[in-house]
């Protein structure tokens, strides 16, 4: 056991084989086309679907599930910077998707501006959040001065002036 | 005769005024991207792609090319000053570069990257100008069925080309097809993979692929960077130029470099990086000074360099004559084409010779305006690695996400580009390479309605994709891309055996 080095070969195995099938499945699910062959349109995804079964029966023959629970297990040992890393990488998800719900709503420069404040305060600490600031409103009203106004690219407005 | 005219007029274009100041800003611009850590040539022709939308396509081809070169140019200063390549077709430009730096020759090495990457990429422009319409000329004898194959064959060269496990090349190339089909089918009218989501019946766009695996994916990546704190950077130097002996331990490496490079960028899917690598090791095969090699010779600085920006030129091949993209730049790049109405491909050279010809004159006219730019300006050009990563990263999303916008006016994508950037993470730990997946994003589509055209045209005959003697040649190039790194690593594994038990 402790000969075998670790790796995720067979649990990428295993998702390729419940991705393969799950999109095959529904491949197989769609409504048949008005016209045509009726299996054209699922030709593709029913031949990418075997592959990706076969890819994941390939996988674990070759690998086994051993070396990746020992992958698991040195991920769960990780040190406690590399976790503090992927907290980051998380809070930045969580951001994103608070900026996307907000785009359309806020506008472009106040989303942006929340948006890089946060984004900010999650790599350079609260202790520069007025440099943070600052930042973040010369961006967003530049971003949006050269792409409203010089490259005609339509980014939604205050929502306050409309 | 017709090449030289043609080329002449592609000076005519490249060196009208508006044209030379979008080559220096785009080069300026891709020095500056390619020289940040984790900041590749893809990034930043992905970011800066929106401000293309109102120029013309030759502009805005120009441009992109500008920042292509640069970020070539420019990945090599980070890895010699701070040993940290600015992408990966810099890496081997640590090997000799940064312990040159160490050594108190920084000048040097600064200066023999620039000559290399501006003798490189001219000697790639050269062997560009001579092969893109020859290339282009026999792919407008391709139907259906070849184009098909040629897409097959694209996939599966960039699959057993990217690192690590193969079979986790095929899974990628698998998602990436899937992605393909999202959409409602453009030749029977069926939703596909929409989910009830409206602005899915539109598809996927490749995009926003690309965006999400290179810019938020890359940005994610580089929060362990982050936590381990940045290296600072030498700034002020002497004259930055190589001493007689120097060059003549340069030139021939350099040479013999550039044509490899070519070769290795122009295969689908292979790219800087395995061509500097390559270039590396065989100059430290054939150089008498071996045991200098990782101490800071300058051959081993001066071959990489020289190889990767001609590689970044035959990376152009495959998607001006052909209309595949060879690499997740030129890739960006056919988006930017597309998006302006030009099909790049075997027609292009006839249908937009200003654009195609414009392009290829400003490969020459950008290296040299780079070299012009990389040597005297180094010193003023590297200060900006003192910007730090965590103020760059937050302004590389947000650009990332406005990119994105300008594309679709869908804030959808950006759930999409949420999700693409988590999974490039998960697929860089796992070792699952990125680059099928992406090449499969942005050809899935034309090579299924390849394939249903062949199959409809042929009476639903298979053989149609096996009868001209193109399609079979297509087939055995599919085959042996598979085959032989099978067959290598069984050698490897047998090899080994002997080695372990003598």
């Amino acid at each position: 056991m402790s000969n075998i080095k670790y790796n995720w070969d067979g649990l990428t195995g295993l998702f390729s084989i419940v991705f393969g099938l799950a999109y095959g499945g529904y491949a197989y699910s769609l409504p048949q086309p008005m016209f045509g062959n009726p299996l054209e349109a699922i030709f593709l995804p029913l031949a990418v679907s075997a592959i990706s079964i076969f890819i994941g029966v390939l996988l674990i023959l070759t690998s086994g599930f051993t070396p990746s629970l020992l992958a698991i297990k040195a991920l769960l040992n990780e040190s406690p910077q590399r976790k503090s890393d992927r907290r980051k990488i998380a809070i930045t998800c969580i951001i994103c998707v608070l900026y996307a719900m907000l785009f359309e709503h806020a506008g472009y420069v106040i989303s942006t501006f929340l948006f890089m404040f946060s984004m900010l305060t999650v790599t350079c600490g609260k202790t520069f959040w007025k440099k943070s600031a600052l930042i973040s409103i010369i961006f967003a009203g530049g971003i949006f001065i050269t792409f409203n106004e010089m490259l005609s690219v339509n980014l939604p407005p205050f929502p306050f002036f409309n | 005769m017709d090449i030289l005219t043609n080329l002449m007029n592609g000076f005519g274009v490249a060196l009208q005024p508006y044209y030379l100041f979008l080559i220096l800003v785009g080069g300026i611009l891709g020095t500056v991207i390619g020289m940040l850590p984790g900041l590749g040539p893809a990034t930043g022709v992905a970011i800066l792609l929106p401000m293309t939308f109102s120029m013309g396509p030759t502009a805005s081809l120009i441009i992109m090319m500008g920042v292509y070169i640069g970020a070539m140019f420019g990945g090599s200063r980070s890895s010699i000053l701070i040993n940290t390549p600015g992408d990966g077709a810099a890496l081997a430009a640590t090997f000799d570069g940064y312990p040159m730096a160490m050594k108190g020759r920084a000048e040097a090495a600064l200066a023999i990257s620039a000559i290399a990457s501006l003798i490189g990429g001219t000697i790639a422009a050269v062997l560009m100008t001579l092969m893109a319409e020859p290339v282009a000329g026999l792919a407008i004898k391709f139907g259906p069925a070849e184009y098909f194959l040629l897409m097959v064959a694209a996939l599966s060269m960039t699959v057993s080309m990217s690192k690590g496990n193969m079979l986790k090349g095929f899974l990628s190339m698998c998602i990436g097809l899937a992605i393909s089909t999202v959409g409602i089918d453009g030749q029977s009218g069926l939703q596909r993979f929409t989910f009830g989501v409206l602005e899915l019946q539109t598809g996927i766009d490749f995009l926003v692929v690309i965006i999400g695996i290179y810019a938020l994916g890359e940005v994610f990546k580089s929060f362990r960077t982050l936590s381990e704190g940045t290296k600072k950077a030498q700034t002020k130097f002497k004259k930055i130029w190589i001493s007689k002996e120097d060059w003549q331990r340069s030139k021939w490496p350099i040479l013999r470099s550039a044509p490899i490079g070519f070769i290795i960028g122009a295969l689908p899917g292979a790219g800087g990086t395995m061509a500097s690598l390559m270039c590396y090791n065989n100059e430290k095969q054939l150089s008498k000074n071996k045991s200098e090699f990782g101490h800071g010779a300058i051959e081993g600085l001066a071959a990489p360099e020289s190889a990767n920006n001609a590689a970044s030129i035959g990376a152009m091949i495959p998607m001006l004559s052909l209309g595949v993209p060879g690499s997740g730049t030129t890739a960006v790049m056919m988006g930017a084409l597309l998006m302006l109405g030009i099909q790049p491909g075997p027609l292009l050279f006839a249908q937009h010779p200003d654009t195609a010809w414009g392009l290829i004159a400003s490969m020459f006219v950008a290296n040299v305006v780079l070299a012009i730019v990389n040597i005297p300006l180094a010193g003023v050009l590297v200060r900006l690695l003192a910007i730090p990563p965590k103020v760059l990263y937050p302004i590389v999303l947000s650009l990332a996400f406005v990119g994105c916008y300008a594309i679709s006016a869908s804030v959808v994508d950006f759930y999409i580009l949420i999700i693409l950037g988590v999974a490039g993470v998960i697929m860089a730990r796992v070792d699952i390479p990125t680059s099928p997946m992406i090449l499969a994003a942005i050809v899935g589509g034309q090579m299924e309605q390849s394939f249903r055209q062949g199959y409809r045209i042929s009476n639903q005959d298979l053989s149609t994709f096996m009868d001209s003697s193109i399609a079979q040649g297509l087939l055995v190039v599919t085959l042996l891309s598979v085959l032989l790194p099978i067959i290598g690593a069984i050698r490897a594994k047998r090899i080994e055996k002997k080695i372990v038990t003598p």
